[in-house]
């Protein structure tokens, strides 16, 4: 065999057909990852497999690969059913298939089989490392912490204006059966796929500048068929909810896994009718406490001012036998006064009276006496004179003159001038009316003299 | 009403708070009336706030560039 002959292209074509086929004879499970995805009109798969280095930046292995069309219609529902997933790039696979060669065509992988299981796997690898990051990053609850006012009124919608999810919410908190009041705002954004992460956050911006308008932020997933929830695993998506200054409450539609986004968001519902539901079943119970307010508030109002009405009304009812009981009182009280007031006066005229005859009776004796002493006085003042002193005998004297003033003021003559009177009956000073008789004459001794009358009638006190 | 920042919060708060003395008859006839007064507004501000359009909201969101 000379150099210049060589081999046709055909010729090592075919002989690396038959290494192929001798060297890889039956059908093999690949692990890879999904580069680029195409669905043919004519219903065949082209894809692109990829392996990445552990750092994940460089590709060190490449291979096109292709998936029949009988088959494909029965490995897209299943890979769909088990991971809720589509088929896309991005997803890491394993696959089961035959390296086919073909001289015109080169080589392809094709693919017959593909086990869910480790996409899920992978996946859900993805995602725990995402949250971990998240976590260590210290931002994991934030959004959770954000306050959600008891009644969030003023709502951005992040979603995509076409997508049946965003009409059914809308549709849903505009006509709720009660009434309440909702505004809500579209900030549109591209909700599956590659760009959507990066769309979302830009609505998130866009909201961000008018912030002190609303109450919550409502992220709802388009709807339709699409399964494409990858979008709400992404990271950077997530940190960006997570540092969001209103709460987020998420609506995106799965039925399987918990997305990312659904973790960190401040509340998580499964559908936007079931954030619509959230939404009206929070307000309605305010304005279901609201009313009970105003029916107690009535109620309430009615009881108290019976209340206090019946207190007056039996203060009204209390007060005027209080104060006629009172008055009869006060009243009697003054009676007894009235009947006990003659007694009294005629009790003090007695007891007047008797001190009176008293004095009468000390004066009658005493005079006599001092005026004895008084002359003792004297004598032993004259004697005392006699010694030569004068002063002695002038205040002799003068007690003399003292005493005899003071006999003169005793002197019942003196007593009749201050206004008293005395009776005489048959000789004898009448003391008391005991004894008395009508037409029994009694002789009254006056200042100025005397005058005899008769008793008309006698009264004794009682 | 034109109180600033009443938050449903804080007008619950206070309607639930008066109406608690009015059960306990805690509240004396002078007060009464003021206080009744005061919690139909709040009830009034709620219902309003819940149940009423507010033209101003519509016009601040519609005017936002989303």
């Amino acid at each position: 065999m000379t150099q210049a002959a060589g081999i046709s292209l055909l010729e090592l074509n075919q002989r690396i057909r038959e290494t192929l086929k001798s060297n890889l004879p039956t059908a093999l499970w690949v692990r890879a990852e999904i580069a680029e995805f195409r669905e043919h009109r004519n219903g065949h798969c082209y894809l692109e497999l990829v392996e990445k280095d552990p750092s994940g930046d460089q590709v060190v292995a490449r291979l096109r690969a292709m998936i029949w069309a009988y088959q494909y219609r029965s490995i897209k529902p299943f890979f769909e059913t088990a991971t809720g997933r589509p088929l896309g790039n991005g997803i890491k696979v394993l696959v089961q298939g035959v390296v086919d060669f073909q001289e015109l065509y080169g080589m392809s992988f094709q693919i017959r089989n593909i086990d869910p299981a480790y996409t899920l796997g992978d996946l859900e690898q993805r995602r725990q490392e995402v949250l971990q990051r998240l976590r260590s990053d210290g931002v994991i609850n934030m959004n959770k912490g954000q306050e959600l006012p008891l009644v969030p009124q003023r709502i951005a919608v992040i979603s995509s204006e076409t997508a049946a999810g965003y009409g059914d919410f809308i549709q849903q908190l505009s006509n709720n059966a009660y009434g309440l009041k909702f505004y809500c705002k579209l900030f549109p954004a591209l909700m599956q796929g590659e760009q959507a992460p990066s769309s979302i956050i830009s609505a998130l911006d866009r909201i961000y500048a008018y912030e002190a308008h609303f109450d919550v932020v409502v992220l709802i997933r388009g709807g339709g068929a699409a399964l494409d929830l990858l979008c709400f695993d992404d990271y950077d998506l997530a940190y960006h909810l997570t540092q969001f200054p209103l709460p987020v409450i998420t609506g995106i539609g799965h039925d399987r896994d918990v997305s990312v986004a659904d973790m960190v968001a401040h509340t998580s519902a499964k559908t936007p009718t079931a954030v619509a539901e959230f939404l009206i079943s929070g307000a309605a119970a305010v304005l279901e406490r609201v009313e009970a307010a105003a029916r107690l508030l009535k109620t309430a109002t009615r009881e108290q001012l019976q209340g206090h009405r019946q207190g007056m009304d039996k203060l009204a009812y209390q007060t005027a036998p209080l104060a006629r009981r009172l008055l009869s009182d006060r009243k009697y009280a003054l009676a007894t006064l009235a009947r006990r007031l003659p007694s009294l006066g005629a009790l003090f005229l007695q007891q007047q009276h008797q001190r009176l005859m008293q004095a009468v009776r000390v004066l009658q004796q005493a005079p006599a006496r001092q005026v004895a002493d008084g002359r003792r006085e004297l004598q032993r003042a004259s004697e005392r004179l006699a010694g030569g002193s004068r002063s002695a005998l002038k205040r002799a004297q003068e007690g003399i003159q003292m005493l005899e003033r003071a006999n003169r003021l005793n002197d019942p003559v003196e007593v009749l001038k201050r206004g008293y009177s005395m009776s005489y009956s048959g000789g004898k000073v009448v003391k008391e009316v005991a004894g008395l008789q009508p037409g029994e004459v009694l002789e009254t001794v006056f200042r100025d003299g005397r005058v005899q009358s008769k008793v008309i009638e006698v009264k004794i006190k009682e | 009403m034109a109180e600033e920042n009443l938050t449903y919060s804080k007008a619950l708060a206070e309607i639930e708070e008066t109406l608690g003395l009015m059960e306990r008859e805690a509240l004396d006839v002078d007060d009464l009336s003021l206080k009744v007064r005061r919690v139909a507004e709040l009830i009034g501000f709620c219902r309003q706030k819940l149940l009423q359009t507010e033209e101003a909201v519509e016009k601040v969101l519609k005017d936002i560039e989303a």
